[in-house]
């Protein structure tokens, strides 16, 4: 996945509500990012479950180190 | 992290921290919609939010004039009470107190207003007029309701009493609460698990009327000591107030229902008081447990360190909060 895809691709979804209340149903890691990949796909984002995981270890890290 | 254009509508989204970019700050934004903010802090609500992988990795993210334009559109419910507070001694029971009517959405040291509130600490030049509108802006934002609530009451942190000429300027109308208590109780408190204030280097040590180079010479009980008397004296220069309370800890919960209700004009039905004291029976930061007010808990062995220190920097300023309370049932003890 290149860093355009994942950044295109979360611009897309913070400017479609429905797809937010989409994925907003799905709170178990595994079926989320099956999820995101099948809908990036759709939108032209070439994404993989494997990207969704570093994307979710990054923004946890990112929170965690908001303080440091 | 993009920038939100400025068309986007930021309804169900709630600021959730201030980052600071090449010298600006820039808000994160959380979809909370149908998120209830009833934890006993803000920032437990949040970290609640961020376990949905979704609230996790979508989040918008504007600069503070966003949150402006935000809330011009969207104003938010009317700060009805704003609590202060030397630390550990019952905030946390209040705010919960207050939770406990269903139409009182209750925030609970939120970062991003202790952020827009330190906004000084990254641009020194800073307006007042620009950090009262951030303020406002900020309140604003966070204060949206899930709907069905009408009234707005922040809990600030500890320190935040240092900035209320901001507060008070930026909201001149809304009644506020000073809640304080015996100097060696909070010290003991402290001395167990030490809150971010009271740990030098973690806030400026001239917040509290101190240089660096004093602080980092000082045992840290006394550092202690002194920052929460600063807190206290800058309280008491509101003395004067009409719309403060001074409250003491030992007159809780029974001050919440004869002063504070009338004072703020809360009107509780039957339920909402028995919710009320439902709430004040728990422990405020544990919901799960009872309070335990047991004496010789709360006090339990300070050392003479904890003893000097208290009657050094912390007693004096006590016995004035002490002069200026509210009495519970009846007007202010001055």
């Amino acid at each position: 996945m290149s860093a355009d895809a994942w950044a295109g691709f979360r611009r897309a979804v913070l400017a479609n509500p429905a797809l937010q209340q989409e994925l907003l149903g799905v709170f178990e890691p595994v079926p989320f990012a099956a999820l995101v990949v099948e809908r990036a796909g759709a939108l032209g984002f070439d994404i993989g479950p494997d990207d969704v995981e570093h994307a979710l270890a990054a923004s946890r890290r990112a929170w965690i180190e908001r303080w440091i | 992290m993009d920038l939100t254009a400025a068309d986007v509508d930021l309804r169900g989204w709630t600021p959730i921290r201030v980052a600071w970019r090449d010298g600006r700050p820039l808000v994160d934004w959380c979809h909370t919609e149908g998120v209830e903010f009833t934890d006993p802090f803000f920032g437990e609500t949040v970290q609640r939010c961020l376990r949905h992988p979704f609230r996790l990795l979508f989040r918008h993210e504007t600069t503070i004039e966003g949150v402006g334009r935000h809330v011009a559109e969207h104003p938010g419910l009317p700060p009805a009470g704003f609590i202060f507070h030397m630390s550990r001694c019952g905030s946390t029971l209040v705010s919960q107190m207050l939770a406990a009517m269903p139409e009182h959405l209750v925030l609970s040291e939120p970062g991003p207003v202790d952020s827009v509130l330190r906004a000084r600490e990254m641009l020194p030049d800073l307006a007042d007029d620009a950090r009262c509108d951030w303020l406002r802006w900020m309140i604003g934002a966070l204060g949206q309701g899930n709907g069905g609530q009408t009234r707005l009451f922040v809990k600030f942190d500890a320190w935040s009493a240092t900035e209320l000429p901001l507060v008070r300027r930026a909201f001149p109308d809304v009644p506020w609460l000073f809640l304080f208590r015996d100097p060696v109780e909070v010290l003991v408190s402290q001395s167990r698990q030490l809150g971010a204030h009271v740990i030098p280097g973690v806030l400026p040590a001239e917040t509290f009327g101190m240089s660096p180079a004093t602080a980092a010479g000082m045992p840290l009980v006394d550092y202690s000591a002194r920052v929460l008397a600063h807190i206290c004296e800058a309280a008491l220069e509101w003395e004067d107030d009409p719309l403060a309370t001074f409250a003491d800890y030992a007159d809780l919960p029974e001050l919440v229902f004869s002063d504070l209700v009338p004072a703020w004009s809360l009107t509780p039905s039957e339920p909402d008081l028995a919710r009320m004291a439902d709430a004040a029976g728990r422990d405020a930061k544990n919901p799960f447990v009872a309070f335990d007010r047991s004496e010789a808990r709360r006090r339990a062995a300070p050392s003479p360190a904890v003893e000097a220190a208290a009657e050094q920097w912390l007693r004096p300023v006590y016995e004035r909060l002490r002069s200026a309370r509210t009495v519970v049932g009846g007007a202010r003890g001055h």
